[in-house]
């Protein structure tokens, strides 16, 4: 495998349109493990994580634009990602290790779509959309459009991936996010879960809810988001409304967990996840 | 085959490796520091700890190719002329090494934490060696090595 280096962006979508075949490489940590196990292949790599214009997070007109080169670490510890989308920066803190977050990229965690991504429910409940770059243009896609299975977007050949962005959360929606794993560090997602919702005096408004590793992508309780609509937080009604969240999954039993157990913890994290947003609503 | 200079345990270091050499094998077998281990070789048991530019990382996941200019420390860094690293020393005296295989690793995250944080809590320090495993399930003492250290440091005015 040659590991080439362009020098910027430019460079970069010029060498991917002449060899749209070749791999990018960024923090590495999905893609040098894969390469490892000769899971892949490629002749070619380009590998792009010195490009500095691509890595960067900045506030823009009330969205929060993000740099896929910026590290797991790096949003974790954000002030401005704290403040806007506080439950990215749980997700963020909770991938993998240290050592994984300080290198891996949440550019290269939306093109790896593993379906137990730890960004992408949370960057699915913030309506999130990404930029996709290549030397004809570019073109903004949501998201939810963007993963279409386990490996699988609709990224082309020849583009990159340059930046993802989302509305900053108003002062009246509260967020959630809750990683369910063998242990808690250095452990692939059983079921996680992200919420966002709009509270008026305790009563829910609007609600999503995305949860990874319970389908083929992010599933969202579009369902049950519409039975919590209008209800207070306080109302013991919330618990037979979850119950049967999990129906609108699809997990698969593997070595980590059985079907029945992930549909099971749907409802039990999103159980936890309205007492949480219950508890943010009052203090 | 190519040429690339970093800055190695604060010496300007130049290797020539080819393009899809990973760090972990320019540190063992082109520069025959050995100290740096091979555990998983997928990043997933921090055997092979380092720290590049301030922050922990596994050396077997980084491309040399992707290290041009960067800062790089490993446990041969660690002390010099013979006298060792506080955290060595309270690795020493508090019995945190058992087969010692997991050492370099958990010293070189216990030393990116101290670089970051000087007065790590329990939890910090927990969650700092959380990607280096022990076989030996030597964890606890790990553990109050590293506090051990961190205090004698704040001690000393360092």
């Amino acid at each position: 495998m040659d590991v080439i280096t362009p020098q910027n962006l430019q460079e970069a979508l010029e060498e991917l349109a002449k060899d749209p075949c070749a791999g990018v490489l960024a923090g590495g940590t999905d893609l040098l493990v894969k390469w490892k196990s000769n899971t892949i292949n490629p002749p070619r790599v380009f590998t792009i994580l010195g490009l500095q214009e691509l890595n960067f997070i900045r506030e823009e007109e009330g969205r929060l634009c993000i740099g896929p080169l910026v590290t797991h670490q790096d949003l974790a510890e954000s002030a401005v990602v704290q403040r806007h989308a506080p439950l990215l920066a749980k997700a963020c803190a909770q991938v993998g290790s240290l050592q994984i977050r300080n290198r891996g990229t949440i550019g290269g965690n939306l093109v790896t779509a593993s379906p137990a991504g730890d960004t992408i429910p949370a960057l699915v409940v913030l309506n999130a959309s990404v930029v996709l770059q290549s030397a004809q243009g570019e073109r903004q896609v949501p998201l939810r459009e963007f993963i279409t299975g386990p490996g699988k977007t609709v990224l082309q050949p020849g583009e990159l991936l340059t930046a993802v962005s989302f509305p900053c959360m108003e002062a009246t929606e509260v967020g959630f996010y809750r990683k369910l794993g063998q242990r808690q560090a250095m452990a692939i997602s059983i079921v996680n879960l992200a919420l966002k919702a709009t509270l008026e005096n305790a009563v829910i408004k609007d609600i999503s809810i995305a949860c990874g590793s319970v389908g083929p992508t992010v599933v969202e309780l579009k369902r049950t988001a519409n039975r919590l609509k209008g209800h207070s937080l306080d109302t013991s009604e919330l618990r037979n409304i979850v119950v049967n969240a999990g129906d609108e999954t699809n997990p698969i039993s593997d070595i980590r967990a059985s079907e029945e157990y992930r549909r099971q913890m749907v409802g039990e994290l999103l159980y936890e996840g309205l007492q949480s947003l219950r508890r943010q609503s009052a203090g | 085959m190519a040429v690339y200079t970093f800055t190695l345990n604060g010496k300007q270091t130049s290797v020539e490796v080819p393009s899809d050499t990973t760090l972990l094998e320019t540190l063992r077998e082109a520069l025959g520091l050995t100290g740096t281990k091979e555990g998983c070789g997928k990043g997933e048991c921090g055997a092979c700890t380092v720290i590049v530019n301030g922050k922990a990382a596994n050396a077997c996941l980084i491309m040399t190719s992707q290290l041009a200019g960067a800062d790089i420390r490993t446990i041969e860094g660690l002390g010099s002329d013979g006298v060792l690293d506080s955290l060595q020393t309270a690795f020493v005296e508090t019995g945190a090494v058992q087969c010692g295989y997991c050492t370099p690793g958990m010293l070189m995250s216990a030393r990116a934490l101290l670089l970051k944080k000087s007065s790590p809590s329990t939890e910090e320090i927990r969650e700092s060696i959380a990607g280096n495993l022990c076989r030996c399930t030597g964890y606890a003492k790990i553990v109050e090595a590293i506090r051990k250290a961190a205090v004698s440091a704040r001690e000393r005015g360092v």
